[in-house]
């Protein structure tokens, strides 16, 4: 980075945390986008500060990805307006138009790739992995709540560590690639990766159902571990006929009801 | 009994705050039942039963993901008001607190979420106006601003829970403990996590 020292990096980078802080249904993270830029802008523009309002203005109108790539689109954002301060006035219209398509296209692309790998994979995988380590940890003779606590620091050092290495290496990133974000982006095996964590996550989900089945069966009795084999069933078949989770919730104390209406208990 | 509710108000207050890691600030996922639940439960004198809450909304809470507009059941305040209502003076069994907890969680999008970002929609026009206007604006105090309203109207939601929520779900256990709607509360929290592990297995499936 030439232009963003240090300092502001971290600034950008400590704003970035709190981008959504200011979310609406309209605007979405554009107020937020508009905040955490606003240290650059003051910078780039320190000798126009009419056109720098200009510009946060332009950063505030309607924007919305996903909040850990927040860092890479305002580090392309950086580099973008460092280009049109430092371009003469009749070329900066231009300028603001193509930084316009270029976020846009940007965040959407984001938008997608980050749901679908922290929303839609990651977070379910620390979920899994931790509820495994947790697992592993009481048949490895652990006491019962240092294993809790570990798994639970376990999981926030899972999840957060790849997210604020993002947030931060997204920043200069962003601002190298500048207009080149798209092509740059296309190297990286994103698919891939997804598809790894979600493969993991799934035998890490079911050797968990296993082993818990298993255990229920030597442990207590066949009808027990039946009663858990079902549910994991269900729950995997409620979630593919697109029923919530607070309706299965509702469903399993219904089958309960009727199951100790007909005498049974669990 | 005066030691136990300020403690009880102190997890209502750490529950607001870590609320706002859900959305509003950092998304570090401190505020996930599965860590929320185990380290609000060793701070109330109970970490089984608190990791027993986050491990139940948290396998439940993965069916929907918050993207756009959408605004999901909230993980941290199903497992926050489940265990607030579990523990402390005047604690309500598991098999009201934990569907309690996530009807909670569902009413925190209409309740406190949706205003206040309908109000955060208000406020992004008046800036735009302003900047329009060539006024300066400083946008990192409108974001604290927002940050301590999340707070409050979560803490007031808690709070209320603590308050209201909490004789009710007693009287309600009370009477349905001995008949056959008790019987199936308790398979509902007992089997639900399992379910839940089902949901969480599907949702890591590869769509083709």
């Amino acid at each position: 980075m030439t232009g963003m020292g240090p300092g502001m990096r971290l600034r950008l980078f400590l704003r970035s945390l709190f981008v959504q802080s200011l979310w609406s249904f309209e605007n979405m993270q554009g107020l937020g986008f508009g905040m955490c830029l606003e240290p650059w802008l003051g910078k780039v523009w320190k000798d126009a500060p009419a056109e720098g309002r200009r510009a946060l203005a332009r950063h505030c109108e309607h924007f919305n990805t996903n909040p850990y790539m927040t860092g890479l689109v305002l580090g392309m954002a950086a580099s973008l307006e460092e280009a049109a301060a430092a371009a003469a006035g009749e070329a900066r219209p231009g300028l603001e138009g193509r930084q316009r398509t270029l976020k846009a296209a940007a965040s959407s692309a984001l938008a997608a790739l980050g749901d679908s790998f922290f929303w839609g994979a990651w977070r379910p995988f620390c979920a899994i992995f931790a509820v495994a380590a947790g697992v592993l940890g009481v048949i490895l003779g652990g006491r019962t709540v240092t294993v809790i606590l570990a798994a639970a620091g376990f999981y926030v050092l899972a999840y957060a560590a790849p997210v604020l290495a993002l947030r931060w290496q997204g920043l200069s990133l962003g601002y190298r690639w500048g207009e080149r974000f798209a092509q740059e982006l296309s190297r990286y095996p994103f698919q891939r990766l997804i598809k790894a964590t979600r493969m993991t996550g799934l035998c890490l989900a079911l050797g968990c159902a296993g082993i818990a089945i298993f255990s229920i069966m030597s442990a207590s009795s066949l009808p027990r571990a039946g009663v858990v084999a079902a549910a994991v069933a269900g729950g995997w078949a409620a979630r593919a006929y697109g029923l919530t989770a607070r309706r299965l919730y509702a469903a399993v104390g219904a089958v309960g009801v009727l199951a100790a209406m007909a005498g049974l208990r669990w | 009994m005066t030691t136990e509710a300020g403690v009880l108000a102190a997890g209502a207050a750490a529950v607001a705050a870590a609320e706002l890691d859900s959305t509003l600030a950092a998304q570090l996922m401190v505020s996930r039942p599965i860590v929320l639940g185990p380290i609000l439960g060793f701070a109330m004198g109970s970490p089984l039963v608190g990791a027993f809450v986050g491990l139940v909304v948290e396998l439940l809470s993965h069916d929907k993901i918050p993207v756009g507009g959408l605004i999901p059941a909230n993980a941290p305040i199903s497992a926050g008001a489940g265990l607030l209502l579990a523990l402390g003076p005047g604690a309500v069994a598991l098999p009201v607190a934990v569907p309690a907890g996530l009807l909670l969680g569902r009413l925190h999008g209409p309740l406190v979420d949706a205003p206040l970002r309908r109000r955060r929609g208000r406020m992004a026009r008046e800036v735009g106006e302003t900047l329009a206007r060539g006024e300066d604006v400083s946008l990192g105090l409108l974001a604290g601003r927002e940050l301590l309203l999340q707070f409050l109207a979560n803490l007031a939601m808690l709070l209320a829970v603590i308050v209201v929520v909490k004789p009710l779900g007693r009287l309600t256990w009370r009477v349905v403990e001995d008949t056959a709607l008790g019987t199936g509360l308790w398979s509902a929290v007992l089997i639900s996590p399992w379910a839940g592990l089902g949901m969480l297995a599907h949702s890591m499936r590869l769509a083709r």
